[in-house]
């Protein structure tokens, strides 16, 4: 079985954040989507950014693997830390990067390739499987992480975009998994699927907290109370308040989060 | 993808460096010039292609004018080695030939072709002089009661034959033509207009005094719709005649030829003459006014870089090809008498040099 | 809070409510016939068009053959068995094929005696038929001496004759083919010896001066060899600029200049390419005149706007949220364009791409200045030999006089037509095929 340890110092506490944000502001041209924002970002643990929309939310999350970077309008101010390294310092390979902070997007976007082939793409464009031996191995490994190895072992050849919406998101996460990485960020990843398929992914992200630090943006605060242990409510590109969710759901200490809470705004 | 892109680079760069060598051999004789001439010209060619181990020469047909530019710009193999004219080259073209080292130029005369006008079969007969055809579509006529001048045109009120001349049919004028890049155009304009423009005695004596306004007036064509541009093709000119038979028609003798079943010529009398109508005799010996010569020119310097220039020309001197039988008249080639052949024979085969005179 | 004015209930069955519905109705109607209209008219225009040209070119592939028995005397071929097998070529080509045919026609028309009738009865056979009797003769040269009905190509004013484009009911003095040919015509004919059949050598041969002899081969190779030239060149650069555009260029002034001068490129006349080819390609390179590499270097720089303009609508329609997925796996820029973008967008690309050639295929104006407008006999065998094009050909031909060459022009044009349809369906294949993977 090949070892999928991320090369972590075992004497680390699991206290010191994986990733952590320093006073990051965002500018779309003229405007300033996210105002000032820090935030540590733990592994073993899921965190959630909720919010009403338009927040500053998802702007935030794809700082963290520099997915904004392509966008022309978008500058980004401050400091931003993976392993306590400056993920925008121009020495920093963003390829490797993003392949240690992985993505799942809102809606499903296989490719349009093989189930196999959509596994086996990111190991092979990193190296990461020097045999066919090897590739095969990851593929199974992801697939079965993912939950979705017995629907699809004898069909690893057919189209990816043949799976149903719930399957073809769990087969992203199963993509996003197979290059190993150390953070998964997810951008509202349930909110294209149906309640049966919620629920499934649901538990899928509830095993991996295990091994990764995950961070997901949802809009629904039932999902963030049931699978995340550190909840950060943005508000109008405010971090307004952050903490442990069962702190924040049921005592916040700050005005606009019980209003956001008890759905008096949405 | 990346294999097809560095394979059409180093593609390219072959090409760029080889383009060098490319140009320093020719086995074909290249051959431009007037589109009159053009029929006569492949003719011969595709014969000597035929006959002999030579490869067929290319003949481009760019206007007598046009051939003469490319063929005086220079010597190598990049330049023409022949080039066909339906008039005789000029002094201007001469010296600018001289001017890019084209010194020694040999001319044969291959023969005449005649101007037609002609109409389709159904139209009424007429029988035209030049100074008809003149008042017909100059683009300005001498005033009425004045013969002409500086002072005394007017723009050509014309518009039935009838008003230019009273024995004439009472029919529009409707005349379609070549364009002015023809050589036609020019043949025309300077045989049968210009013919026309002189017998008005004060136009002749404007030629001494200011040739200038003398070609522009004597030499214009109106551009109303009396005067119709029908293009460079002739097939074009035939058929809109059969479709308009009001319309009258002017190209070259050899269209007349081969579509006779359709489509009449008009007899043509130059000033006191007898109206002459346009068959072979009369172009042959020059009774019909409207005929002019045509012509091919040799580079010397090229006659034994690119091979079967002689071998070209003794074919197209051959009495086979040229003379009254041979297979040049079967296309409408008016030929050169005997003794004019044996002349441009002799010097064809001796390479004599050009002389204007 | 409730409004204190309430809206009236709609009355959807009133007199004046079926009027609007009915109006609705008919103006449907009507838009639907209009947009049917207009395709029956296109259609129509195109069926006038096609129905024309097939009606004057079916004739261009039949070719009248007359059968003539023909004696192979010893004493004009010479003995093949007394000489070397050069010796005997040598002598076969400079022999004086006329003189056979003149014996052969003066023994099928006996009465036939001075030089000019003799000369008429000649004429009504195909100059090629001199070619043909040679190439019998040194094929088999165990044929000197024997006598066989050979079936020679007729001339093209008999062939028109046979085909009846020329009126037998017309004073003699307005016919092409005079009384005595038709006599001798039809003596050929009672006797069964006029055939008319399909003509092969329209396909195979190089362009004549004599309608009979002229064929397109030439002309399809000049723009086969032209056109992978063309592909070879527009193909990458284009594809490889739209990438670049698309992907990789700053949004910069300078960026927006190539793009407005790319699209301007698209507008201008083609003829202006030709002037360009002569300048460059043939002033400053130096490369040969009238070859398919001028043609095809020529046509590619007409054909990149097209191609890359296309290729660039492809590679935007490829949807972002791919690129973002390839991105979030750690796939570098080079690696989302190439392995995902490119692949995506290459049935639009390719589709352009062929678009781009049958225009290419079609254009004679950028020949004509680098001389490929040209009379050119011999089949072009490779990029630098001198060649012309199947539109040039046609250009050419339309300018003819010879009354035959009508139906060839025609025929030309079927066979351009075939190859134009053929490649859009191409296109069209392509995009289906592939679409389907989406």
């Amino acid at each position: 079985m090949l070892d999928m340890a991320t090369k972590v110092d075992p004497m680390t506490d699991s206290r010191t954040p994986k990733m952590a944000a320093k006073d990051v502001n965002v500018f779309y041209g003229d405007n300033h989507a996210v105002k000032g924002i820090s935030l540590d970002l733990y592994r073993d643990e899921v965190t959630s950014l909720i919010g009403p929309s338009g927040c500053g939310k998802s702007t935030f999350l794809r700082c963290l693997n520099r997915m904004n970077d392509t966008v022309a309008t978008c500058r980004v101010e401050g400091n931003i830390t993976l392993d306590g390294d400056d993920i925008y310092d121009p020495k920093i390979d963003v390829v490797q990067l993003r392949a240690r902070v992985g993505m799942v997007f809102q809606k499903p976007n296989p490719f349009p390739k093989s189930i196999y082939d959509n596994i086996a793409y990111g190991p092979r464009i990193h190296g990461l499987a020097r045999e066919r031996t090897d590739l095969d191995e990851i593929v199974a490994v992801s697939l079965e992480k993912a939950g979705l190895w017995n629907e699809v072992k004898d069909r690893l050849d057919s189209p990816g975009t043949a799976l149903s919406g719930g399957q073809q998101q769990r087969l992203c996460i199963a993509r996003a998994i197979a290059v190993n990485p150390e953070v998964i960020l997810m951008d509202e990843p349930c909110s294209a699927l149906d309640p049966i398929a919620t629920a499934k992914v649901e538990a899928l992200i509830d095993e991996l907290k295990g091994r990764y630090a995950i961070i997901i943006v949802t809009h629904s605060m039932q999902q963030a109370a049931r699978i995340s242990q550190k909840t950060a409510f943005f508000h109008m590109g405010d971090l307004v308040e952050h903490g442990d969710t069962t702190q924040i759901f049921t005592s916040p200490k700050q005005e606009r989060t019980r209003d956001y809470i008890t759905g008096r705004f949405g | 993808m990346k294999k097809i892109a560095i394979a059409a680079a180093v593609a390219g760069a072959a090409l760029f460096a080889s383009s060098g060598t490319l140009a320093q051999s020719r086995d074909q004789i290249r051959i431009v010039g007037s589109s009159t001439v053009f029929p006569f010209s492949t003719a011969v060619a595709e014969e000597f292609g035929r006959s002999s181990n030579f490869k067929t020469p290319i003949v481009e047909s760019t206007g007598s004018g046009g051939g003469l530019k490319l063929f005086c710009s220079g010597i190598g193999t990049n330049h023409p080695d022949i080039t066909n004219a339906s008039r005789r080259i000029k002094k201007s073209e001469v010296e600018l030939c001289a001017q890019n080292g084209v010194t020694n130029i040999v001319e044969v005369k291959i023969g005449f072709d005649g101007i037609v006008i002609a109409s389709d079969k159904s139209a009424p007969d007429m029988s035209l002089t030049l100074r008809d055809l003149y008042l017909a579509l100059a683009a300005k006529i001498p005033a009425p009661g004045t013969e002409g001048g500086l002072g005394n045109m007017i723009a050509n009120p014309n518009r039935t034959w009838a008003d230019v001349n009273p024995e004439l049919p009472n029919r529009p004028i409707v005349v379609l033509g070549p364009p002015p890049t023809s050589g036609t155009r020019d043949a025309f304009n300077e045989l049968a207009i210009e013919g026309g423009c002189e017998t008005f005695s004060g136009m002749k004596a404007l030629k001494k005094t200011d040739s200038g306004s003398y070609k522009a007036l004597c030499r214009g064509i109106r551009e109303d719709s009396a005067f119709v541009e029908a293009g460079e093709n002739d097939n074009l000119i035939v058929q809109k005649l059969q479709a308009n038979h009001e319309a009258v028609g002017i190209f070259g003798f050899s269209f007349l030829d081969q579509n006779a079943d359709a489509l009449k010529a008009f007899p043509v009398a130059a000033e006191g003459d007898e109206p002459q109508a346009p068959t072979f005799e009369a172009i042959s010996d020059g009774a019909y006014p409207i005929s002019r010569s045509l012509f091919f020119y040799v580079k010397k310097a090229h006659v034994d870089v690119v091979p079967g220039i002689r071998e070209f020309l003794a074919e197209f001197t051959n009495d086979q090809a040229w003379g009254d039988f041979g297979y040049l008249a079967d296309r409408g080639l008016i030929p050169l008498s005997e003794e004019e052949r044996a002349k441009y024979r002799a010097e064809a085969k001796a390479l004599t040099n050009l002389s204007l005179d | 809070m409730s409004n204190t004015k309430e809206f009236k209930p709609t009355d959807w069955g009133s007199p004046e409510m079926q009027a609007r519905t009915r109006r609705r109705y008919r103006r449907d109607r009507n838009f639907k016939a209009m947009g049917v209209s207009a395709v029956l008219l296109a259609a129509l225009f195109l069926f006038l068009l096609i129905g024309k040209i097939a009606r004057d070119g079916a004739m261009g592939f039949l070719q009248t053959s007359i059968d003539i028995d023909v004696t192979f005397s010893e004493e004009i071929l010479g003995d093949p068995r007394a000489m070397s097998a050069e010796a005997f070529e040598d002598h076969v080509r400079q022999a004086n094929m006329i003189r056979l045919l003149d014996e052969a026609l003066t023994t099928e028309f006996p009465e036939v005696t001075s030089r000019r009738d003799r000369r008429s009865l000649i004429r009504m056979i195909s100059g090629g038929a001199r070619e043909q009797l040679r190439t019998m003769v040194l094929e088999t040269p165990a044929i000197v001496g024997s006598t066989r009905t050979v079936r020679l190509l007729a001339a093209d004013d008999i062939d028109q004759l046979r085909k009846g484009k020329i009126d037998a009911a017309e004073e003699e003095a307005n016919r092409k083919v005079k009384d005595k040919e038709l006599a001798w015509y039809r003596k050929l004919d009672e006797e069964g010896r006029v055939s008319l059949n399909f003509h092969t050598r329209f396909f195979t041969s190089g362009d004549s001066r004599d309608p009979e002899l002229a064929g397109i081969w030439g002309a399809t190779m000049g723009s086969a060899l032209t056109l992978v030239v063309t592909l070879f060149i527009a193909f990458p650069v284009g594809v490889l600029t739209a990438i670049y555009l698309e992907e990789f260029a700053p949004q910069n002034r300078l960026t927006d200049i190539i793009e407005i001068n790319i699209n301007n490129l698209a507008a201008v006349p083609s003829i202006v390419f030709g002037l360009l080819g002569l300048a460059v390609f043939l002033g400053v390179m130096h490369l040969p005149r009238s070859a398919p590499v001028v043609g095809g270097l020529t046509l590619a720089l007409m054909t990149l706007p097209t191609i890359i303009i296309s290729a660039r609508a492809s590679i935007k329609a490829v949807p972002p949220s791919i690129r973002d997925a390839a991105r979030g796996l750690g796939a570098s820029p080079m690696q989302v364009v190439f392995h995902h973008v490119v692949p995506l967008a290459m049935p639009g690309i390719l589709t352009g791409t062929i678009i781009g050639m049958a225009q290419a295929l079609g254009e004679t104006a950028p020949l004509l200045m680098i001389g490929m407008v040209a009379f050119i006999v011999d089949i072009p065998g490779g990029f630098t030999d001198a060649a012309t094009a199947l539109p040039v050909q046609i250009f050419l031909w339309a300018d003819s006089p010879e009354r035959a060459f009508v139906e060839k022009t025609s025929a030309a044009i079927l066979v351009l037509l075939t190859f134009l349809i053929a490649m859009n369906g191409l296109a069209i294949w392509l995009r289906q095929k592939f679409e389907r993977q989406w």
